[in-house]
């Protein structure tokens, strides 16, 4: 796709981060650093705290101690430093397609309507979806929604991209196209991903580095590199020995994380993602 | 380039010129004018006029123009009171929906005047303000503006977090906010409570106009009573009757269907 120029990521450094609602901690002194352009994947059980994880990067929330900093600044809650790719497509059913990944240009408003325009359906041809520009939202698959959602993000060519469980809600077959799709985008664009999700083959797949979760406040559980070359695809890739082993390890992390007995009451949490895990690590 | 699901291309219909299929709605006016004519053959003409009279009637005010001034009061009479009715409820619906402490407190007044029929305004108002419009522009106002700022109210509520927070992410401002995502998100739930408030109104007009006016559909019928001419009273009853259809079915159904296209299962 030669039509569309690298983006390049940003270093990103969350350091000694504590946040917490009400009286129970969620995070008590929280560091990772990413690098640039690193794909991290961040999984653990429900309630550990993820989502609260990727509000404080965008800037939804604020650490209450430490801090987090984009290539060396500390992040600007009022300008978008990111992208960010929600859970369900959450596209603005009133627009079409098109006009849909056209909205952050708009609010930005450095370009002009017919530049803005031709930037976004270069972005949906970038995603695969050439043709369906003026398309409702309704009229697409739940793929393709997450497709243009992605499109909607990249088109604001965001250095960093936070992804909440983006393709939790797709089937499997689906998933493991689009978990194909994001690596070819990446490979392209080379933006720092932060990645969500209770799933660990996918995370698995995706990174270069998967970091487990604690029930809170205890921080990291576990931080691993994830060797396995690249570039991936889903035969070779899923079926190596690896791979597996990864999985294996992560498999028994969660279930260790998941019956570790949380001292603070997590009723503010659904349990649906933890439920998941624990069905996947007893098998 | 991917596998995309071609499957979710909609089929657009070709739209041919044909008769629209029977609906046993077809039958509903026809049915109610043929029961009307049999009825009214029991009775002598000046109590229970026939159909044919009524049309009679309604051809004698349209020639010699008695007809436009009544109809010309009643019209200005529902844009005062529903128009302002309406940026009322607007500003009002809006403000329920994103604060909450002028929602809990506007809640039970609006309730408390939705459960007073708005006719019973009407002598009071009478008293304070005469016979003319602004008596029955008042009462079309109290009657229209209080369930339209619950529906407009709940539609705001309805509107997703998850809607706002991706604008957000996106970069909208506080006003880019209400202009590119609230006020769309809420075309269609203001369209319905304009369909609400209309109908509301023009009863509240009628209603209000048989009490305390000199002109106006209401005041054609309840003159039409006093002076014992049953075809005036059952003109005036069709010419409400069409108005008010006439609007919700070209001009209020329309709208809606414009924004139903929108709606995610």
């Amino acid at each position: 796709m030669s039509n569309i120029e690298r983006i390049g990521g940003d270093s990103l450094l969350i350091d000694d981060v504590h946040f917490n609602y009400g009286a129970g901690a969620i995070f008590d002194g929280l560091s990772i650093d990413v690098q640039p352009g690193e794909f991290l994947s961040i999984i653990g059980p429900s309630g550990c705290g993820k989502t609260t994880l990727l509000n404080l990067l965008s800037g939804f929330l604020f650490p209450r101690q430490g801090s987090i900093k984009l290539r060396g600044k500390p992040i600007a809650p009022e300008d978008p430093h990111f992208g960010y790719v929600f859970q369900h497509a959450t596209l603005f059913p009133w627009l079409t397609t098109v006009e849909n990944v056209e909205f952050g240009l708009r609010m930005e408003g450095n370009l002009s309507p017919l530049e803005r325009r031709e930037k976004a359906t270069r972005y949906l041809q970038l995603v695969g979806l050439e043709g369906f520009e003026n398309y409702l939202p309704r009229h697409l698959s739940g793929g393709m929604q997450q497709r243009v959602s992605l499109a909607r993000a990249l088109v604001m060519e965001p250095r960093l991209l936070l992804m909440d469980e983006p393709f939790g809600a797709l089937d499997a077959i689906t998933r493991e196209t689009m978990n194909d799709e994001l690596l070819r985008l990446w490979d392209e664009l080379g933006q720092t991903v932060v990645f969500i999700t209770h799933d660990i083959d996918e995370a698995v797949y995706l990174s270069d580095r998967i970091v487990v979760l604690h029930r809170p406040p205890n921080g990291i559980f576990r931080d691993l590199s994830n060797d396995l070359p690249r570039p991936r695809s889903g035969p070779t890739t899923r079926t190596s020995e690896l791979f597996w082993q990864y999985k294996k390890e992560l498999i028994a992390d969660i279930a260790v994380v998941a019956n570790t007995t949380n001292p603070n009451s997590d009723d503010d949490f659904d349990d649906g993602p933890s439920a998941r895990l624990l069905q996947e690590a007893a098998l | 380039m991917s596998v995309i699901g071609r499957e979710a291309i909609p089929k657009r219909s070709k739209s041919t010129l044909k008769l629209p299929k029977f609906t046993w709605a077809w039958l509903s006016i026809p049915s109610l004018l043929l029961a009307w004519m049999l009825i009214a053959t029991q009775f002598p003409s000046y109590i229970l006029p026939q159909v044919w009279d009524v049309a009679e009637e309604g051809y004698r005010w349209f020639i010699n123009g008695e007809l436009f001034p009544h109809l010309w009061a009643s019209f200005l009479e529902e844009v005062g009171g529903f128009g302002s009715a309406i940026v009322v409820a607007i500003v009002c619906g809006f403000m329920a929906g994103f604060y909450k402490g002028f929602r809990e407190y506007i809640v039970p007044l609006n309730g408390l005047f939705m459960a007073i029929p708005p006719i019973a305004w009407a002598p009071l108002m009478l008293i304070i303000f005469g016979i003319g419009y602004t008596t029955i522009i008042v009462v079309i106002f109290i009657s229209a503006v209080n369930p339209m700022i619950l529906t407009i109210m709940e539609g705001v509520l309805t509107i997703q977090g998850s809607e706002v927070r991706a604008a957000r992410a996106l970069g909208a401002k506080k006003i880019q906010l209400f202009l590119y995502v609230y006020l769309p998100a809420s075309l269609p739930f203001i369209t319905a409570a304009l369909r609400i408030g209309f109908s509301q109104a023009w009863r509240a007009l009628v209603a209000a106009e048989m009490i305390g006016a000199t002109q106006g559909l209401g005041w054609m019928v309840s003159m039409g009573g006093e002076i014992g001419n049953s075809r005036q009273v059952l003109l005036g009853i069709v010419l409400i009757g069409g108005v008010s259809w006439m609007f919700e079915r070209l001009f209020f159904r329309q709208i809606e269907k414009r924004y139903e296209v929108w709606r995610l299962n």
